[in-house]
């Protein structure tokens, strides 16, 4: 029926003060990436955690989430155990305090096979150390002796990245993967992770604060707003051709070095959560271009030549939409 | 040089130290002490001027303050601490003949306060609810006993209503002295065991919340696998400290309990001693706990080092 | 990056504050913060705290005759909790009693708080030499356990509640002074205080007007919590006898002359005694942990 190796159609999460995710749907397909971008709190990470059911406690799942041919909402113990195991890895964005501080880097990258995959010690010592080289860690058998606060965030993160390679997943989560990294890593570790990625065939779902760099690491990328996916394209199209205008505002926003305005290039007002908003579209007051009917009803997602943008005027705007600070400029 | 060498021999110079600004102090508010103890050694006697100068003699009353000081503490070196002038005898003596008896109490209290208070402190962390309330509500009611307060309960339900163990003493041979020490332990325990609970349980609850134990649920570890191996195992290392700390304390509670169990240990023995002013067994036993007290508190660093990686020596 | 706009922080707006009598607001605002088992705690503390200030005018009974005729009877209608070995009425000497057992901590927790946070604050604004004095020395005190202290102190000045009270106050010392330095240290790298020095005001002025406020919570939770430990320690030593002498008596001491009791067959003294200690020393602690709380959301 579908082939999709991820296929999120409907998710709503939500908390006891409200909603937090609306009706979010998209696909990846095996080997292929998918950029997620969006300001704070737009609700990409928990997008991304209710791919491998870590949802807090208190959250409410609901829709379809199907990754790699399981319902991964409805999966419980050893099931559940496995897939988060064999299908999908998640990189998270900080790896200092996502590494066990007091275990070694060794513990930490062989306890899961030795454990739960049933690989001999030695046996996964030696496929760790293979894929620490791999990920471009010089020195493998000291790193394994060595303790996380021992190594530098950049080649934390390359363990990280390791581990999930290590259990050879269909599909890699990777929340803000260099966010918490100095400047210098971040290019690096990005480097690293979407060569293994491609090399190996590994799907991804990659978020991120920067547009750019989705666009450039990722096949097609998809823009949320306060819980809901506004916008999902092709990342060349998107970049050339912004179908929302939350998209382009986010292009539009972006610093440029040669750019001298005076005026700072922001959308006014501040991102709401997906249960304040409206009836109507949740972008429409900070909007530029909204109407009355974008206050009053929410628009439809509507699909298009494998381009999906939730947005009433989309046709209207179609191709006018600006994509840098300078045609602001010049319209404005 | 060796960065464990270092902390060791920085620890131990540290202990000297101590040990002797603790024995000067000692020695010296003792010293200071009004009421000499020849008015007990003629017992209601009034004694002629010989007779006193005899005693000051044999005892050195007479000599200078540092002079005593450096006799005292030289003696300590060898192994000597004196005379007793109640019990004529060696003070070595008599503290070693009840060194068994305290060790034993606080060793059997030790062992309830690790066991009790870290299960107890992991059940609270790890069911929230009513069985995490009534354990906080329990453990608040044990940490606000006093040992003293505890004995005489426990004396009265379970020596004097129910008759199941004795009412006072140490008991002779193994089974017959955790029979006899029981009670005493268990006074000694429960204040510790509620403490060693609190913070097993703040620690727990804390890790629990990490970052890292997502990782470890994240990547397919069964949950009793994260519990044991990534919540607990970390939770433990501050407990160490603290059950470390804890331990030591009962060198001090033990005199507490003893009494009230009229359990003839070093506890016994010292506030026996204050009350006829034998002052050279004060002395003796305030030191040997003192001594105790930071040689624990050394050995409780040095264990810290080694069950945390992320010090460095 | 592309924040297209910083998220504006809300303020929360506090708890509007109605008028009301000074008294009822005062009290309004410490049961808000304690909570409601803080509230019960401090409600208890201050009945016991009345009850020890009006004790000879409740008392039914003398505290001190003795009654041979009615020597060692239970609980009943005219001695309610029963009376001890010479005729003594339990109740009466339980009320009398809380006078020590209130007064010998709250001695020890002035004296020592006092003298330690004068001692950090030296230690703290002097820095260098005086700073590592100061530290060496408490290093020596923190090796004595307090009770340990006492006891010394015990055998020096004889049995008796001054004995106890100096040396328990020497014993806590070090304690606050090593939680207040660390504040005191923390808070004197604020800028408001680099501020201060600027306009010219002087070390001393400084301590008392910027840092002891700032502090004054902190030292307060900090104060409770060991009135709390010097309570059991006070108790404990004149459980031993070394404190309080008779005639006069606190609940220690009545713990003590209870067992007497109760080994022949009377264990009312006993329980009664124990289980105020212990009521005593749970109201201090739950009341000093919702002040600790409060001390930390203050930083
Ligand atoms: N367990 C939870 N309970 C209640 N609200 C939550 C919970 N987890 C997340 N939220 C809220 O859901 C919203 C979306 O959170 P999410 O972490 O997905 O944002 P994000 O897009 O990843 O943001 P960031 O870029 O800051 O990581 C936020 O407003 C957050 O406060
Ligand atoms: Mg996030």
């Amino acid at each position: 029926m579908n082939d999709h190796l991820v296929d999120v159609k409907g998710l709503c999460i939500d908390a006891p003060v409200g909603r937090l995710v609306d009706d979010v749907s998209f696909h990846i397909d095996s080997g292929e990436a998918l950029g997620v971008v969006g300001e704070s709190g737009s609700g990409k990470s928990l997008t991304a955690r209710a791919l491998i059911a870590l949802t807090a406690d208190g959250l409410r799942v609901s829709g379809s989430v199907r990754v790699a041919g399981h319902d991964v909402p409805g999966l419980r113990g050893r099931a559940l155990r496995q897939f988060r195991g064999r299908s999908v890895g998640m990189i998270f964005q900080d790896p200092r305090a996502h590494i066990n501080p007091v275990r070694s880097i060794g513990d930490f990258l062989v306890e899961p096979l030795v454990l739960e995959r049933r690989q001999r010690p030695d046996a996964a010592r030696r496929r760790v150390l293979a894929i620490l080289d791999e990920v471009g860690v010089s020195d493998g058998a000291r790193r394994l002796r060595q303790y996380p606060h021992e190594l530098s965030g950049g080649l934390l993160q390359r363990v990280m990245i390791a581990s999930v390679l290590a259990a050879e997943p269909a599909l890699i989560l990777a929340d803000e993967p260099t966010t918490a990294l100095d400047v210098t890593s971040q290019a690096d570790v990005m480097a690293i992770l979407t060569e293994q990625r491609r090399e190996r065939g590994l799907a991804l779902l990659f978020i991120t604060h920067d547009l750019e760099l989705a666009a450039a690491t990722c096949d097609r990328t998809a823009v949320m707003y306060a819980g809901r996916l506004v916008e999902t394209a092709d990342s060349t199209g998107l970049q050339e051709r912004p179908g929302h205008p939350y998209t382009s505002g986010l292009m539009v926003s972006r610093p440029s070095i040669d750019l001298r305005a005076t005026r700072l290039p922001v959308v006014p007002g501040r991102p709401v959560a997906a249960f304040e908003a409206g009836p109507g579209c949740a972008f429409a007051p900070r909007c530029p271009h909204a109407q009355t009917a974008c206050e009053r009803e929410r628009p439809e997602a509507r699909e298009s030549g494998g381009t999906m943008v939730a947005c009433h005027r989309a046709a209207e705007l179609a191709g006018s939409l600006p994509t840098t600070i300078e045609e602001v400029s010049v319209h404005g | 040089m060796n960065p464990w060498l270092k902390f060791v021999s920085k620890r131990l110079a540290g202990l000297v130290v101590v040990f002797f600004a603790a024995s000067f102090l000692v020695f010296s508010l003792l010293y200071l002490a009004p009421g000499s103890p020849i008015s007990f050694l003629l017992g209601n006697r009034s004694g002629t001027p010989e007779q006193i100068a005899a005693i000051r003699a044999q005892y050195h009353l007479d000599d200078p303050f540092l002079t005593r000081y450096a006799a005292w503490l030289g003696g300590i070196l060898h192994g000597d601490l004196g005379q007793s002038i109640v019990y004529r005898q060696d003070v070595a003596a008599l503290i070693g003949a009840r060194i068994p008896t305290t060790a034993a109490l606080v060793g059997y209290a030790s062992v309830i306060i690790l066991i009790v208070g870290v299960a107890i402190g992991l059940l609270a962390a790890l069911r929230p609810g009513w069985v995490d309330a009534t354990l906080r509500g329990g453990m608040t009611v044990a940490l606000s006993t006093p040992p003293f307060v505890v004995g005489v309960l426990l004396i009265l339900v379970f020596a004097l209503s129910l008759g199941w163990f004795p009412v006072f003493g140490a008991g002779r041979g193994f089974a017959d002295t955790v029979w006899h020490l029981t009670l005493p332990a268990l006074a000694l325990a429960g204040g510790g065991a509620a403490f060693l609970g609190r913070i097993t349980r703040a620690a727990t609850r804390g890790e629990l919340a990490r970052d890292h134990v997502e990782t470890a649920r994240a990547r397919g570890l069964g949950e009793s696998r994260v519990i044991t191996r990534h919540v607990v195992r970390n939770a433990l290392i501050p407990v160490v400290t603290v059950a470390g700390l804890t331990v030591a304390s009962l060198v001090a509670g033990a005199v507490v309990v003893e009494s009230v169990f009229a359990v003839d240990g070093l506890g016994s023995l010292l506030v026996r001693a204050i009350l006829q002013r034998d002052f050279v067994v004060v002395q003796a036993l305030v030191l040997l706990l003192v001594v105790t007290f930071i040689v624990i508190n050394t050995i409780v660093d040095v264990i810290y080092l080694l069950v945390d990686p992320r010090i460095k020596a | 990056m592309s924040v297209i706009s910083p998220p504006t922080g809300r303020l929360e707006a506090g708890p509007a504050t109605r008028r009301r009598t000074p008294v009822l607001a005062v009290a309004a605002r410490t049961g808000r913060r304690l909570g409601a088992s803080g509230t019960v705690a401090a409600a208890l503390l201050a009945v016991l705290v009345l009850v020890a200030a009006f004790a000879p005018v409740i008392a039914p009974f003398d505290p001190t005759a003795p009654d041979l005729a009615n020597a060692l009877t239970g609980p009943g209608a005219t001695h309610w909790l029963g009376t001890d070995a010479l005729g003594r009425d339990t109740l009466s000497r339980l009320i009398v009693g809380s006078r020590i057992t209130l007064v010998g901590p709250i001695l020890v927790i002035a004296v020592s708080t006092a003298a330690g946070t004068a001692l950090a604050l030296l230690a703290a604004y002097a820095g260098g030499r005086v700073d590592m004095v100061v530290s060496r020395v408490l290093d020596v005190l923190f090796a004595v356990p307090g009770i340990v202290f006492a006891l010394v102190t015990v055998a020096i000045a004889g049995p008796g509640l001054p004995g106890v009270v100096i040396g328990l106050s020497i014993a806590y010392t070090p304690y606050v002074a090593r939680v207040v330095r660390s504040a005191a240290l923390r808070e004197r790298a604020l800028p408001y205080i680099d501020a201060a020095w600027v306009t010219g005001r002087s070390g001393l002025s400084i301590c008392l007007r910027h840092l002891l406020p700032n502090l004054a919570p902190m030292i307060m939770a900090q104060a409770v919590s060991a009135l709390g430990l010097a309570v059991v320690d006070i108790a404990a030593i004149s459980f031993l006898g070394l404190g309080v002498q008779p005639p006069a008596t606190d609940w220690g001491l009545m713990v003590k002359s209870g067992i007497d009791t109760a080994l022949r067959g009377y264990p009312t003294e006993a329980l009664a005694a124990a289980v105020l200690i212990a009521a005593f020393v749970a109201a201090i602690t739950v009341v000093s942990d919702r002040l600790t709380e409060q001390a930390g959301e203050l930083r």
